[in-house]
C-alpha cells in the first residue's frame, strides 16, 4: 500500500462530515468491533501469502458482556477483584498494558474499563500517560514483574515529570519465593521507582487491598498529580474474601477521599488584585494545572476581564489557545516586557532566567500545595488554592479593565514570530529543492495547513508533538484550540522514543471521548516524530491497526539521530548515523497499517490527504515516512539544528 | 546628605541579587572604584565594574572570544544599537539621551560599557541590566551561537 503520487487526487472523504459521522461509531475499544477495510486491504496486497488480520477471539472478546464483581455468592471476591472493583469505582478511564499482572489486568479489563494490550510496556505506559495528558483523567499502565516492570522505567519517569496521574501495576510475585530466587522474574520494584513516582507501596497483607487502592487514587485524585506505583505479590492478588467485613478499611470513595480543594484566603486575592491594579503588562502563565483542575473557563473570563495577558506552559496545551488577543504562545518578543507574572498550576517551576521575563518582573505564585511555593523563583506573593478556585476568585475580584498598549504589543509579538516563520519556511522550501528532500520547517508548515487551515474543523484534531531536532521547526507551527488538544510528548523529561505511545493514548482518548475529546470523538490524531524516536515504539503501530484507531505519525526521517551535531570528530561520526533511506513506512505496512513515503513538500501534502482518507473511512493507521536531510542541522542550511526558542509559549518543551 | 553614586549603584545591583537573578553578589575596591561579581545567567560568573569618577558601569569581558570586526562583533554591535530604536517599546528602549552606551573589543573581549547619568544612576543600572539580559537571552539566542553557548556559557552540549 505504499504510495508515491504526485498530490493532485482528491480526496474520497468530505472532512466536513467526519464529525457527524463519527459520533456514531460509539465509544470505547468494546464498540471497536467490526473488522475494517484494512484487512481486506492487506489480503489482496499479497494474495498467496497469508493475509494480516485480527483473530476472531480478538474482535469477540471486545463484544464480551463485562463483569460485575460483588461480594454475595460462595466464591467471593479474590485482591485482583477487588483492586479492580476499586478501580472501576474511581472511574479508572484506561488501561494500557502489555500481559503479565494477569489477574488484575483480566479483572479491569472484564470489567469494561477500556483496555488496551501492546507490544512493548514502556510503550503502553507512554500511551497512559498521552490518555491523562490530553484528557486530564486516571489512566493505568502495567506489565510483567520484573522484565516488563523494569521496560517501563523511561515512561515512568516522564510521567514523573509531566505530573501525569498515571497508576503503575506490575508483579503477582510471591512473597513465599522471597530471596529464594524460585521461578523467574523477581525483583524489588519499589526502589526502582524512588525519585520518579509521587506516591508507591508494596502491599503485602491481603486484607488491605481495598485499603491501599484508597490509598492509590486518594493521591492520583488530589493535589498536584502524578505517579502512583502500586505492586501487589500473588499472596494478596490471590487472596479470596467472603464478605466486606474481611477487609480492613473498606470503605466507599467519599469516606476515604475528598473532593475538597484549597481556596486562596481572602487577603492573597486582595494583594494579588493589588499587584494586577499596579501592573502595566501583567501575564497569566497558565501551567498544565489549570488542565488538570478544569479551570479554563475561568482563566478567559479573568483574562478577558482585566485584559491580563496569558502564555500556556506544560506538557499540555490548548487551555487557553493559541489565537485569543491576549494568548502570548506565539508573542515571544512580548514576554520581556511583562511587569508582573502570575504562575498558575505550574508545577515544575523554571529557575530565574530560564524564561524569558525580565529579572525586574514581579511574581505571584498559585499552587495547590505550600511546600512548593518559592522554589526556584523567588515570588511577591504566593498563594496556595486550587487552579481552578484561585482563578475564579480572582475573576470575582479584578475591575474590568483595558490596556491598549499592551494588547498591541502582543499582537506586534505575534507578527514578527509568525514573520519569523515564514522566513523558515522560505528557507525549507529552498533547502528541500535543493536537497530533493523534505525540511523541517515545510513539514510543518504543511501539517499546519491541512490540520488548521484546510477543511478540517481547526479544533478537531489532537496532537502529540514528538521529536527532536525536527520538532524545533514544527513545534513553531502546530497550533492549540481547546483544551487538550496538543501533547508536547517528550516534555521536560525528553524521552526519545515513546511518541507512538502518546499518539496510541491520545487516539484512545478520541476513540472513547473521554472528558474535553468528548466533542471530536472519534477523529483522527496526527503525530510528528523522527526517525530515531519512531524506532522505539513503532511497533505499536499493530496496537494501533488491532484497535482501528485512526491515527496518523509523520517520520522526519533524517538518517541519523539527531544529536549528531555532538559528534565533533569525523572518527566519532559513525555512532550517530543510521542507514540512508530506511523505510519506517514499510514497517508500519508489514504491520497492517499504511505506509506513506515521501520525499517532496507535494508528495505530503497529498500523504497527508490520502491519510487522513483512510484515517475517517477505514479507522486506519497510517506512517507517513518523510525523507529529509542530517545536512539540515549543520551551518550550510541555517538556521541548521536550532531554530530561535523562547520559553514558555510554544517553542517551548522544559517546565 | 544623600547618597554617593557608588551606594546607589551598589543597591540598585543588589536589588536583582535579593530578588534572585544574581547569586553569589560580592564586591571588591577596583582602581579608585569597586568591582561587583555575581553568578547569573547559566550560572556564568559577571563581572562589573563600576568607577565613581567618569560613572561609567562596565560589564568586564561580557563576551569572551569574539574576533574585532568579526560577523559575530559586528553582529553585537548592531543588536546593541537596536535597543535604542523606536520600534523598540518604550519601556524597553535604552534611552540614549539617558544612558551611554559603547562597545570595547579588547584581545577579542567584548566589554559592554554604560555611561551614567549623575541624576539618573538607578535608570542607568536598571537599563544596563535589563540590556545585558536581552543581550543573554536574545541576542546568544540566535541559532548561530548555539556552540558559543556550549562554549563559553555554560549550555549543556545534551540539549544544544
Amino acid at each position: 500500500m505504499t504510495e508515491r503520487h504526485d498530490g493532485k487526487k482528491q480526496s474520497a472523504v468530505s472532512r466536513r462530515d467526519f464529525l457527524a459521522k463519527s459520533a456514531a461509531l460509539g465509544a470505547g475499544a468494546a464498540a471497536i468491533g467490526a473488522a475494517g477495510a484494512a484487512d481486506a486491504a492487506a489480503a489482496d496486497a499479497a494474495p498467496n501469502m497469508p493475509s494480516i488480520q485480527r483473530a476472531d477471539e480478538f474482535t469477540k472478546s471486545l463484544n464480551e458482556p463485562v463483569v460485575s464483581y460483588d461480594f454475595g455468592d460462595e466464591r467471593g471476591l479474590t485482591g485482583a477483584e477487588i483492586f479492580a472493583r476499586a478501580c472501576k469505582e474511581e472511574g479508572l478511564a484506561g488501561l494500557f498494558c502489555c500481559p503479565g499482572n494477569y489477574t488484575v489486568i483480566n479483572a479491569i479489563s472484564a470489567q469494561g474499563i477500556p483496555s488496551y494490550g501492546g507490544r512493548i510496556e514502556d510503550i503502553m505506559c507512554a500511551a497512559a500517560d498521552g490518555f491523562s495528558r490530553v484528557t486530564g483523567e486516571v489512566a493505568a499502565t502495567s506489565g510483567t514483574e520484573g522484565p516488563g516492570f523494569t521496560n517501563m522505567i523511561m515512561s515512568i519517569a516522564s510521567a514523573h515529570r509531566a505530573n501525569s496521574p498515571v497508576l503503575v501495576r506490575a508483579s503477582n510475585m510471591a512473597i513465599s519465593n522471597e530471596d529464594r530466587l524460585g521461578g523467574i522474574q523477581q525483583m524489588y520494584q519499589q526502589p526502582t521507582t524512588e525519585g520518579i513516582k509521587k506516591y508507591g507501596k508494596r502491599l503485602t497483607i491481603p486484607n488491605r487491598v481495598h485499603e491501599y487502592a484508597a490509598y492509590a487514587f486518594r493521591q492520583l485524585k488530589s493535589g498536584v498529580p502524578g505517579p502512583v506505583h502500586i505492586d501487589f505479590p500473588s499472596e494478596v492478588s490471590g487472596a479470596r474474601f467472603k464478605d466486606a467485613s474481611e477487609l480492613r478499611d473498606y470503605y466507599d470513595k467519599s469516606r476515604y477521599r475528598s473532593e475538597c480543594v484549597a481556596h486562596p484566603a481572602p487577603k492573597d486575592i486582595a494583594k494579588a488584585v493589588e499587584m494586577i491594579g499596579k501592573s502595566e503588562r501583567p501575564m497569566i502563565v497558565a501551567g498544565h494545572g489549570v488542565f488538570f483542575h478544569k479551570g479554563w473557563d475561568a482563566l478567559k473570563r479573568v483574562a478577558e476581564k482585566n485584559e491580563i495577558a496569558v502564555v500556556e506552559s506544560g506538557p499540555v496545551r490548548g487551555h487557553f489557545g493559541d489565537e485569543h488577543r491576549l494568548s502570548a504562545n506565539l508573542a515571544a518578543d512580548a514576554l520581556g516586557s511583562v511587569d508582573l507574572v502570575i504562575f498558575v498550576g505550574q508545577y515544575l517551576m523554571p529557575n530565574v532566567g530560564e524564561y524569558r521575563f525580565n529579572p525586574d518582573v514581579k511574581a505571584i505564585r498559585v499552587h495547590p500545595v505550600a511546600e512548593d511555593l518559592g522554589r526556584n523563583w523567588p515570588l511577591d506573593l504566593g498563594m496556595v488554592a486550587d487552579e481552578k478556585a484561585a482563578l475564579e476568585a480572582l475573576a470575582d475580584a479584578v475591575p474590568k479593565r483595558q490596556r491598549a498598549a499592551w494588547v498591541a504589543e502582543l499582537a506586534a509579538a505575534r507578527k514578527k514570530f509568525e514573520a519569523q516563520n515564514d522566513e523558515y519556511y522560505a528557507l525549507g522550501v529552498k533547502y528541500s529543492q535543493q536537497t530533493g528532500t523534505v525540511h523541517p520547517a515545510v513539514t510543518g508548515k504543511l501539517m499546519a495547513d491541512f490540520l488548521y487551515n484546510g477543511k478540517i474543523p481547526k479544533e478537531q484534531t489532537t496532537y502529540v508533538q514528538g521529536g527532536w531536532t525536527g520538532a524545533g521547526y514544527t513545534r513553531r507551527w502546530m497550533r492549540a484550540h481547546r483544551p487538550g488538544q496538543f501533547n508536547n510528548a517528550p516534555y521536560q523529561y525528553y524521552p526519545i522514543g515513546p511518541d507512538i505511545g502518546h499518539l496510541l493514548g491520545a487516539g484512545a482518548a478520541m476513540q472513547l471521548g473521554t472528558g474535553p475529546q468528548k466533542a471530536y470523538q472519534g477523529a483522527p490524531v496526527f503525530g510528528f516524530t523522527g526517525d530515531a524516536g519512531a524506532a522505539y515504539s513503532i511497533m505499536e503501530f499493530d496496537t494501533l491497526t488491532k484497535y482501528r484507531i485512526p491515527a496518523i505519525m509523520t517520520v522526519h526521517n533524517n538518517n541519523a539521530w539527531g544529536m549528531i551535531t555532538a559528534a565533533n570528530t569525523n572518527r566519532s561520526a559513525h555512532m550517530y548515523l543510521f542507514q540512508e533511506n530506511l523505510r519506517y513506512d514499510k514497517i508500519a505496512e508489514a504491520l497492517g497499517a499504511r505506509g506513506e513515503y515521501v520525499t517532496t513538500p507535494e508528495q505530503y501534502t497529498a500523504a497527508l490527504q490520502r491519510a487522513y482518507d483512510a484515517a475517517v473511512r477505514d479507522k486506519a493507521a497510517t506512517l507517513i515516512n518523510v525523507q529529509s536531510s542530517r545536512q539540515f542541522l549543520t551551518n550550510a542550511f541555517p538556521p541548521g539544528a536550532q531554530p530561535r526558542n523562547v520559553e514558555p509559549g510554544v517553542t517551548a518543551y522544559s517546565h | 546628605m544623600g547618597a554617593s553614586p557608588v551606594e546607589i549603584v551598589r543597591a540598585s545591583l543588589r536589588h536583582y541579587a535579593a530578588r534572585g537573578a544574581f547569586r553569589s553578589f560580592s564586591e571588591l575596591p577596583h582602581r579608585g572604584g569597586v568591582r561587583f561579581q555575581f553568578v547569573w545567567f547559566r550560572d556564568v560568573m559577571f563581572h562589573v565594574a563600576f568607577d565613581p569618577r567618569t560613572l561609567t558601569l562596565t560589564f568586564v569581558n561580557l563576551l569572551p572570544a569574539v574576533p574585532a570586526r568579526s560577523a559575530m562583533d559586528r553582529h553585537f554591535r548592531s543588536f546593541v544599537s537596536s535597543r535604542s530604536d523606536r520600534s523598540v517599546p518604550e519601556h524597553r528602549r535604552v534611552d540614549r539621551k539617558k544612558v551611554g552606551v559603547t562597545i570595547v573589543n579588547r584581545r577579542g573581549q567584548l566589554s559592554l560599557v554604560c555611561t551614567l547619568r549623575p541624576r539618573l544612576l538607578e535608570y542607568g543600572v536598571r537599563k544596563a541590566v535589563h540590556l545585558v539580559h536581552e543581550v543573554l537571552m536574545d541576542f546568544l539566542n540566535e541559532p548561530q551561537y548555539v556552540q558559543y553557548n556550549v562554549d563559553y556559557f555554560n549550555l549543556n552540549p545534551e540539549m544544544a
